[in-house]
């Protein structure tokens, strides 16, 4: 779990500090071999690249997505927009339960690898706190976020 | 236990309707515990266990607890769409050619599992995840 925490954020800290825009014919062959591939019917595509990797903006089936792409062309990870009923069973259990009717919203799910968490915003008197969740609605704060 | 509980789902198993006062105490009271904004709670029993089928937050869903009155599970049809990105692509990937027939997720003190039904004009085969990431064989039958 570290490994995948330690991924996202490698890849988030690339794109927001040294990425820029590209033209889908500016992008690695490959790269877009394997997202067309992957992601067959996706709309309002974007690419980013930064160094070596790039990050890929679009919409399927109604879902934001974002996609990491190393220069090989091998998906390195996704970033979905959800639902609070489109989480796991567990997970929404588990946030009721520690929560309970506290809203929770800006809910990703994050997939790298073999591996998936979400993370979420939860609305508690006086604060706010993004909280992560492993599939089995295992929860974890990771910080406090003054409102 | 799980094992028997999702055959159970899948195969669509016989329940007796029953009233809730014929359902032990405990398994209500741990019912309205659990699921306080449940609307719509029918009781059925079963072999081992009970199945209550409510809606909460504009979803239907199956709860099953033991004749001890102890949760065991509680169970939603899904689309496709909102399984978990990982498994959707594998899905896509490795099973292209059969359609989906039936897809359910069930969750249980230990985490949740996926069971999705594909099918094909000779074959019908039901896949499990139990991990959110990769799917293996559950049942597998030829059509007659």
């Amino acid at each position: 779990m570290k490994k995948l925490i330690l991924s996202i954020g490698l890849f988030l800290t690339v794109f927001s500090l040294s990425a820029f825009a590209t033209g889908e014919k500016d992008v690695n062959p490959q790269v877009l071999r394997s997202f067309n591939q992957q992601f067959s019917g996706a709309q309002h595509v974007s690419w980013m690249k930064a160094e070596e990797f790039y990050r890929v903006n679009f919409t399927q089936n109604n879902f934001r997505v974002e996609a990491f792409y190393d220069g090989n062309g091998e998906l390195l990870g996704t970033v979905r927009d959800i639902l609070f009923n489109e989480l796991p069973l567990s997970v929404t259990r588990a946030i009721s339960k520690k929560y309970q009717d506290a809203a929770a919203y800006e809910i990703y799910e994050y997939s790298v690898g073999n591996e998936t968490f979400y993370r979420m915003k939860v609305d508690l008197p006086g604060k706010t706190l993004q909280v992560r969740s492993t599939i089995s609605g295992g929860l974890m704060v990771e910080k406090r976020i003054k409102r | 236990m799980m094992l028997m509980l999702a055959m159970m789902f899948t195969l669509s198993t016989t329940f007796a309707f029953t009233g809730e006062e014929a359902v032990s105490k405990q398994a209500v009271s741990n019912f309205k515990s659990q699921f306080r904004t449940a609307t719509d709670a029918n009781w059925t029993v079963g072999t081992n266990y009970y199945k209550v089928e409510f809606s909460e937050d504009s979803q239907k869903l199956f709860a099953y607890y033991n004749f001890q009155g102890e949760f065991v599970a509680v169970c939603r049809y899904i689309s496709s769409l909102s399984l978990p990105f990982n498994l959707q692509n594998t899905l896509k990937k490795n099973y292209s050619n059969v359609w989906v027939t039936d897809l359910f997720e069930m969750a249980t003190k230990e985490g949740t599992s996926y069971y999705v039904t594909l099918e094909n004009a000779d074959t019908k085969i039901v896949l499990s995840s139990t991990d959110g990431t990769t799917w293996s064989v559950f049942d597998r039958t030829k059509k007659a």
